[in-house]
């Protein structure tokens, strides 16, 4: 268990969830936005949320990179992950 | 600034130059001839060069010349080159595309060589000639590691208004490094950013298209392409009539008077369920996100696209291509984005020589010491991806006389892949690569030179011949021959480092690591 913390609070856990972690976060929020843009047509929605994807990503990226240690940053991007992730099956789901 | 914030921003954009700089480099300099590629497909066939701007183009006439019955109901597709005295009909699908080439003048098929240059370059800009679509997430991913580079760069150089026209030739190696790479870096920024910006998402718009297709048509990516683009023609196998494209390219541009037509589509000719597509760029603002589509049976519009008059999301997006490969403005403009893309490559470059010269620093000298593998690297292929384009170029007019046909576009390449491959070996071996450098600068200037020389000799072309293309393409390449030359000549040479040098050196680091503490707190 200790061995298991000391590896996801290390600098390569760190810099996974800066990648990774903050790209799949990307996604969920791309959909997100996608899903709730209320203005225009579809194409305009599916735009909202694409354009800015890389920006996105950018801004999660360094927000994981800034935390104290890998645990924190995978806590942040986690936690958005979940959120819109949550938000992202409810709507595409639930509320079709 | 937080310390530790600073050190983040600054590990993050030295990491990111010294795992990814080489290929930033592929990509950014490969940008160089891609922007050119219209002009440089006119060049590299002297038939094509010499033809005179039409002044009517007949689409139906067009057609017939270039025998497009042949290609039955598949897709094939019109290129009217009209300013350039020419039209393309080319069918890609299956594993022989054919490509035909219509002299506007008088309607005869033209051969214009087997030259491929143009395409070499700029595939190499869009995939690296990796297969679809993998070099296009490649190079769309690069993108990303440049839009983070400049992210951080532009956090931790805070004291911008300096930088901005601080250059000191006169003291350390090291210094000139610095202060040339946040020189050129912050003159370069907002052209650097969008070209990063709209490169990403040219990139990877591929890989996110079935993410965004999840959200708004169930995961089908074909309905979500055909929303944005149009519809394609669903063949029926039933012949049918079909409208005069003439009379359609003329309603195209009535239903859209600002639209430059540069690419049709024809789907299904001469089918009950064909369809002709006028796409292109708006005359008079940022979009190529422009098309009408018809039915080729009765002309009947059933798609237009105008860009400039949909949502900001759509007309950003709009704006994506023109702004990354300079669809606007005139050719002084993509001087300004020639210029600024040869300065992102010495940025580029010169972040890694910092980092090298900053690690070789307290070594007693650099005689004896084996240089770094990334010096090699960066030398010999950023080096020898510079002269094989120019060997390339040259080759392109030395192999007219061979006719050698469509075989000319295989052994173009090969002399690409293997001068590039030469070009490297010498930056491996050795412990002198200051020399190497010299060499390099030599042999990229004399390349150049020659592509003037295999133009003269084999096509009889020179500058003030009153082709526009190749007076700008001769004055392009001498001038890099002499920038080549001048920094070769200029290149300061490696002192042997005594012991005063190394204490100098740790006394400029700790002034530079205190002075940027004091910035950050």
């Amino acid at each position: 268990m200790h061995w298991f913390k000391r590896t996801l609070d290390g600098n390569s856990s760190q810099i996974t969830a800066a990648i990774l972690g903050a790209f799949l976060t990307t996604i969920s929020l791309t959909i997100a936005i996608t899903l709730s843009w209320p203005f225009g047509d579809e194409v305009e929605q599916i735009f909202a949320g694409g354009v800015f994807f890389f920006v996105f990503w950018a801004a999660l990226f360094y927000w994981a990179l800034l935390a104290d240690g890998g645990l924190k940053a995978w806590v942040r991007v986690g936690s958005l992950l979940l959120a819109f992730g949550s938000y992202d099956v409810l709507s595409l789901t639930v509320f079709a | 600034m937080k310390q530790r914030t600073h050190k983040v921003f600054y590990g993050t954009h030295t990491w990111l130059g010294v795992l990814a700089g080489i290929i930033l480099f592929v990509v950014t300099f490969s940008g160089f001839p891609a922007m050119f590629a219209h002009q440089l497909e006119n060049w590299q066939s002297p038939t094509l060069n010499q033809l005179q701007p039409a002044e009517s183009l007949d689409l139906d006439r067009l057609l017939t010349a270039a025998n497009s019955e042949e290609f039955a109901t598949d897709t094939f597709f019109v290129v009217p080159e009209a300013d350039q005295g020419y039209g393309m009909v080319a069918r890609f699908d299956g594993d022989d595309p054919v490509i035909r080439y219509v002299e506007l003048e008088n309607y005869q098929q033209i051969d214009i060589g087997g030259s491929e240059v143009a395409h070499i370059f700029e595939h190499l800009h869009t995939d690296l000639h990796l297969p679809r679509p993998f070099g296009r997430y490649f190079v769309g991913l690069a993108g990303m590691v440049m839009l983070l580079s400049i992210i951080a760069g532009i956090v931790i150089h805070s004291k911008w208004r300096k930088e901005f026209v601080m250059l000191r030739p006169k003291r350390s190696w090291r210094l000139l490094l610095t202060d040339q790479h946040k020189l050129l870096g912050l003159w370069t920024l907002p052209f650097s950013f969008i070209l990063a910006f709209t490169g990403t998402i040219l990139g990877l718009l591929g890989l996110i298209s079935p993410i965004l297709a999840v959200a708004k048509f169930d995961g089908d990516v074909a309905k979500a392409t055909v929303a944005v683009l149009g519809p394609r023609a669903e063949v029926v196998g039933q012949p049918a009539p079909v409208v005069s494209l003439n009379a359609l390219h003329q309603r195209a541009l009535t239903i859209q008077p600002e639209l430059d037509v540069t690419f049709i589509q024809v789907d299904g000719y001469g089918d009950e369920g064909g369809v002709v597509k006028f796409s292109g760029n708006h005359k008079n603002a940022l979009s190529n996100l422009q098309s009408v589509t018809f039915q080729l049976k009765d002309g009947a519009q059933i798609h237009q696209l105008n860009g400039v008059e949909k949502g900001p999301f759509q007309r950003i997006f709009a704006a994506v291509t023109p702004l990354h490969y300079v669809l606007f403005g005139d050719i002084a403009l993509k001087f300004f984005y020639a210029i600024s893309t040869l300065a992102l490559c010495a940025v580029i470059v010169s972040g890694n020589m910092i980092w090298l010269t900053k690690k070789k620093q307290g070594q007693v000298s650099t005689e004896t010491v084996n240089p770094h593998l990334l010096a090699r690297l960066t030398l010999g292929i950023c080096a020898g991806l510079v002269f094989s384009c120019a060997i390339t170029l040259g080759a392109s007019q030395w192999l007219l006389p061979m006719n050698l046909g469509e075989e000319q576009h295989h052994a173009e390449e090969a002399i690409f892949w293997a001068a590039w491959f030469i070009a490297v070996l010498p930056a491996l071996f050795g412990r002198d690569l200051h020399s190497r450098t010299r060499g390099y600068l030599a042999a990229i200037a004399v390349s150049l030179l020659s592509v003037v020389v295999a133009d003269a000799t084999i096509s009889q072309r020179w500058i003030g011949g009153g082709n526009d293309t190749v007076d700008g393409l001769h004055l392009t390449l001498i001038a890099l021959a002499l920038v080549c030359s001048y920094f070769g000549w200029r290149l300061p040479k490696p002192k042997a480092r005594g012991k005063a040098a190394i204490v100098q050196d740790r006394d400029n680091s700790a002034r530079e690591k205190f002075s940027a503490s004091a910035t950050s707190i």
